[in-house]
């Protein structure tokens, strides 16, 4: 047996792709609500038209308004979003826009015409800690969302030391891989809280500056009467040192990761904490078991340590993941008006953290893209295929990796499994009876939804599970932001992630996807 | 035609209203400015839209099963590793820096597994064994006040490998040669400040220096290939004593010459108050004969030059540049003079690591080549010193590069074996690589990485770790001072 690398596929490897395009009758892609009104409506008036008049103009007028419609609402080949789609997010990026809403200051750099004077970025909404001062579980740090649109949901922030820094063989990679599959089917099994899981990996520079204050502290030069070729050679020495801290801090990254629990607060939850206790005590003491059971299955999962944050460290970690101007680990007097640092959109980017002409730190430009449905290569992914994107890049980017999984029942996912077999069966069948030659997408979905079918057996012990990935990049300008833009989408090619969307026109709406807020997605 | 008053002039030109008039306004007559925006809650969210996605992102999902999403976990890299130890270099795996410390590992309760300040180098030559050893294990921790002493068994050009790194850190190599000649230094066998092996340099009862008579004795055995017996000890000892008042009379320190004339001439006067006159001073000169007669023959050959006269200045336990090199690149590696020279340098050793040990001071032992000096006796002393190496706070680091060569039970073998830290370097022999895997307790699925491993890359195994695959990083300064390839490619060093 060999080790593992990059390049060698697992014993026990996995297939994320393969959901290449869209089921169904209308098979329209992701869409917003008044793209289905318009082809609903269309639809609607071409019956009626052809109703009420059944001559050779109406047929014409119905082909133009079926053609313009089909034109408008389905999405070209290879795209998540049809043109009527991304009209309707241009459109409200220039009204957000003119609303302030893609702009955040924060309040003490606020001046006469700032823009963006929020209480929270918009984006972010309501979000407060809840006070859980005078219970029992004063001591986490749990935060209460509330937006408008969707379900109130709770989350918290846990730090986790990483799967480790050396080399593995397979048998260690399978474990850990097989316990993490475990973890996300336990998340869905009745009588458990958790409703999704996040996780954030944060790469930055190597920041070597309290190694060399460390080591600054353990100098032990010559004495002063010592000759001075002994002299020269120490200093000569302590050069040469300093020159190995810069290549190494030039080189190299630091890795930080993170978890994130999400609790949606469903009616079933708050009547089960209702009757714990009142309020947000009884909200946090269901939170409190979940959070136990999650830190001890993530640790036998390989995830290492695993640390519920309380506010200061949530609050350093959130700014950490903001800017890399700061450390997640100065959390010394942070509290959560802290939490967020301000940031302006544009169309393409969002300058974070940006500061008066005097401050050296004038922000850091940021992009924020996600994986679209049809961006995975159905193949057959090892442990580290990810890596190219997590560790491997050169030149080193600073860059978020965040993922969102929610594992569902594994009898609802069955049903849908099911059908979406029958359906790519179904299709197959069609299309070989009437001699269609086909590009291969229909047998790709239909390998995808037989593979659910087949994990989610009754007994396999697996459930559904339904996932998401954003990346942010940042630099100091957009030139090189440009650059480390590229350079990610060639680490995703060669992770098997085919195509990055990077979100023009919602950079502002994708920023909190990647601060651990469990944001980002529609379930 | 109208007067102008003039106060109405200006006001006129400035305006009444001090915010409407132009060019410079006195501080106190400027207007406040406007006040910042309060900051407003965040907007009310229409449902609709919400759901749309027009107030944050809310896109739709993969679908998957949680044995398909088990390849989701991303936390592929650890946080950072501790930052108070010296830098290495890069992990290939994670790109973090690796940082490196055997004494701080060692007092670390978060490494329990870390035993043993002894480290092992193994690997290929020409892979970046030695940089790593001449770097790491002495140009960086000399910046930490540590003593560092270098065994330089590898001959580079006239000298020993080390030669140019001591010469660049403001001293010079201890370079013993057969025969001596310009350049070359000395032992004095009987120098009482190599043999003594105590902290405080005491003596025995009868004024002799302690461990003095058993390093002489060691140093005959090893050339005989045998023990002296009882008589001949005696004869030792007593020729020990007398030597030093045989160079005081002459006014200089007592060297082996010393010695053998002593040995040769005992001294009837010593002997009867000695012995109350029951061994006559023939006698002693009888027992004395095969211990004068291995002293001559060491001497007047293998070891002429060598420890036949008074100790060199520069083998010094006090250098202020914190660093000793024995050069033994040019004793011949057959015979009984590497063996003895290597005696004596771990005798002042000993007494180097005794002195500092009291001071709770630390010590590093580069041995490079260490299977040619962890055989036989000397063996047996290294592991030795490796096992005491807790007691005297010192770090042994020995680099080996054909591990297959070396029989099971020899104790270079051990020595790897009881390691706690192993850089392992490229190999490209498959038995060496499976020993390489065996000694570090490593799985054989790391083979191929082993023998795959470029110059300048190696495994860093510590016990109690997973191996991480570590890209060395050197300055240019260490890069020029570690090339060992200068003699290869003709380069003459300068202009």
């Amino acid at each position: 047996m060999a080790l593992l690398t990059e390049t060698q596929a697992s014993p026990r490897s996995s297939m994320l792709g393969g959901e290449v395009a869209r089921r169904g009758l209308l098979a329209l892609a992701p869409r917003s609500r008044i793209s289905r009104t318009v082809g609903v409506v269309t639809m609607a008036v071409v019956i009626l038209l052809l109703l009420s008049a059944a001559t050779l103009l109406a047929g014409f007028v119905c082909a133009v308004l079926l053609g313009v419609t089909a034109w408008l609402v389905w999405p070209p080949p290879g795209r998540d979003r049809s043109r009527l789609d991304r009209w309707i997010v241009r459109r409200r990026y220039r009204v957000r826009h003119a609303r302030g809403l893609d702009s955040y200051t924060r309040p003490e750099q606020l001046r006469a015409g700032s823009v963006g004077a929020w209480e929270t970025p918009a984006p972010i909404g309501r979000v407060t800690p809840l006070d859980l001062s005078g219970t029992p579980w004063s001591r986490l740090f749990i935060l209460h969302h509330a937006p408008t649109g969707a379900h109130q949901f709770l989350t918290v922030l846990l730090s986790t030391s990483g799967l480790g820094a050396g080399l593995w063989t397979d048998e260690q990679h399978a474990a850990t891989q097989e316990s993490f599959g475990s973890l996300l089917a336990s998340i869905a099994k009745p009588g458990r809280w958790l409703s999704d899981l996040g996780q954030i990996s944060r790469t930055l520079p190597q920041d070597l500056t309290e190694h060399s204050g460390l080591l600054a502290a353990q100098l032990n030069p010559p004495p002063a009467d010592a000759p001075r070729a002994v002299r020269t050679a120490f200093r000569q020495l302590l050069v040469s040192y300093d020159q190995v801290v810069a290549l190494e801090a030039n080189r190299c990254e630091e890795h930080r990761n993170y978890l994130v629990a999400r609790v949606d607060l469903t009616d079933e939850f708050q009547l089960a904490a209702a009757q714990v206790a009142p309020g947000p005590a009884g909200w946090a003491k269901l939170v409190r078991d979940e959070l136990v059971q999650l830190t001890s299955r993530a640790s036998s999962a390989g995830l290492g340590r695993v640390e519920v944050l309380g506010e200061q460290r949530t609050v350093a970690a959130l700014r950490a993941l903001q800017s890399p101007d700061y450390q997640p680990d100065r959390h010394g007097g942070l509290t959560w008006q802290d939490a967020f640092l301000g940031f302006h959109a544009t169309a393409t980017e969002l300058v974070v953290d940006e500061r008066d002409g005097t401050d050296p730190r004038n922000g850091w430009y940021t992009r924020v893209a996600c994986i679209p449905v049809h961006g995975m290569e159905a193949v057959q992914l090892g442990p580290r295929w990810l890596a190219p994107v997590l560790v491997d890049m050169s030149p080193a980017v600073v860059r978020t990796v965040a993922t969102r999984i929610r594992p569902t029942a594994a009898s609802t996912a069955r049903v849908e499994a099911v059908k979406d077999a029958t359906t790519d069966t179904s299709a197959t069948l069609t299309a070989t009876a009437e001699g269609k030659i086909d590009d291969g997408t229909a047998r790709v979905m239909l390998d995808a939804s037989t593979r659910r079918l087949l994990d989610l057996a009754p007994g396999s012990g697996h459930a559904g599970a339904q996932w998401a990935i954003f990346i942010a990049v940042q630099a100091a300008s957009k030139q090189v932001l440009d650059d480390a833009c590229r350079d990610m989408n060639e680490a995703a090619a060669d992770a098997s992630i085919t195509e990055l969307d990077w979100l023009k026109h919602e950079q502002d709406l994708a920023w909190p996807a990647v601060l651990g807020l469990g944001r980002g997605v529609r379930w | 035609m109208t007067r102008v008053d003039p106060a109405k002039r200006r006001r006129r030109r400035h305006g009444d209203n001090p915010s409407e008039r132009l060019g410079w306004i006195p501080t106190s007559e400027r207007p406040a400015p406007p006040p910042p925006p309060e900051p407003r809650p965040s907007p009310r969210r229409r449902q609709t839209a919400d759901r749309d996605g027009f107030y944050e992102l809310r896109r739709g999902p993969h679908v998957t099963t949680t044995r398909q999403a088990e390849v989701l976990n991303i936390a592929l890299a650890a946080r950072p590793g501790w930052l108070d130890r010296l830098v290495v270099g890069r992990n290939v795996r994670t790109g973090a820096a690796v940082t490196y410390d055997p004494f701080v590992s060692y007092a670390d309760p978060r490494e329990p597994q870390f035993t043993s300040t002894v480290i092992s180098v193994i690997g290929n030559l020409g892979m970046g064994k030695s940089t790593l050893m001449k770097v790491l294990f002495v140009a960086r921790t000399l910046l930490l006040g540590r003593r560092v002493v270098v065994l330089d068994k590898k001959r580079q050009g006239a000298a020993g490998e080390y030669a140019p790194i001591a010469n660049a850190l403001g001293t010079q190599s201890v370079r013993f040669v057969p025969g001596g000649g310009p350049g070359s230094s000395r032992i004095n066998l009987i120098d009482p400040r190599i043999g003594v092996a105590t902290a405080d340099g005491g003596a025995t009862s009868e004024g002799r220096p302690a461990g003095q008579l058993e390093l002489v004795q060691r140093v005959i055995a090893t050339y005989l290939g045998q023990p002296l017996g009882a008589l001949g000890i005696e004869a030792l000892r007593v020729g020990l004593l007398a030597a030093p008042r045989r160079a005081a009379a002459a006014g200089r320190e007592p060297d082996v010459y010393d010695l053998i004339w002593c040995l040769q001439h005992p001294d009837p006067d010593q002997i009867r108050d000695l012995y109350d006159g029951s061994w006559s001073a023939a006698q002693l000169a009888e027992w004395g004969t095969e211990a004068a007669a291995a002293l001559l023959v060491l001497v007047n050959g293998e070891l002429s030059g060598v420890i036949d006269g008074p100790t060199s200045p520069e083998v010094s336990v006090d250098h202020p540049s914190g660093l000793t090199v024995f050069d033994i690149s040019a004793l011949p590696n057959s015979g009984a003079a590497l063996g003895i020279v290597m005696l004596l340098i771990q005798t002042w050793l000993a007494g180097l690591l005794a002195r500092r040990a009291t001071a709770r001071e630390q010590t590093v032992l580069v041995v490079e080549e260490g299977w040619h000096v962890a055989s036989g006796d000397l063996g047996e002393m290294f592991k030795e010193q490796a096992k005491l190496s807790r007691a005297l706070g010192l770090c042994l680091v020995a680099g080996f590069h054909h591990p297959s060569d070396l029989p099971q039970s020899s104790p270079a073998r051990a020595l790897m074996q009881e390691s706690s830290t192993w850089f392992l370097f490229g190999q490209d022999k498959p038995t060496d690589i499976e020993e390489t895997l065996k000694i570090a307790q490593l799985p054989v699925e790391l083979a191929p990485v082993l023998a795959a491993l470029p110059r300048g890359q190696c495994l860093l195994v510590k016990a109690g770790a997973d191996p991480e695959h570590v890209d060395v990083g050197i300055s240019d300064w260490e890069a020029e001072l570690t090339n060992t390839d200068a003699q290869l490619i003709g380069e003459t060093g300068g202009p």
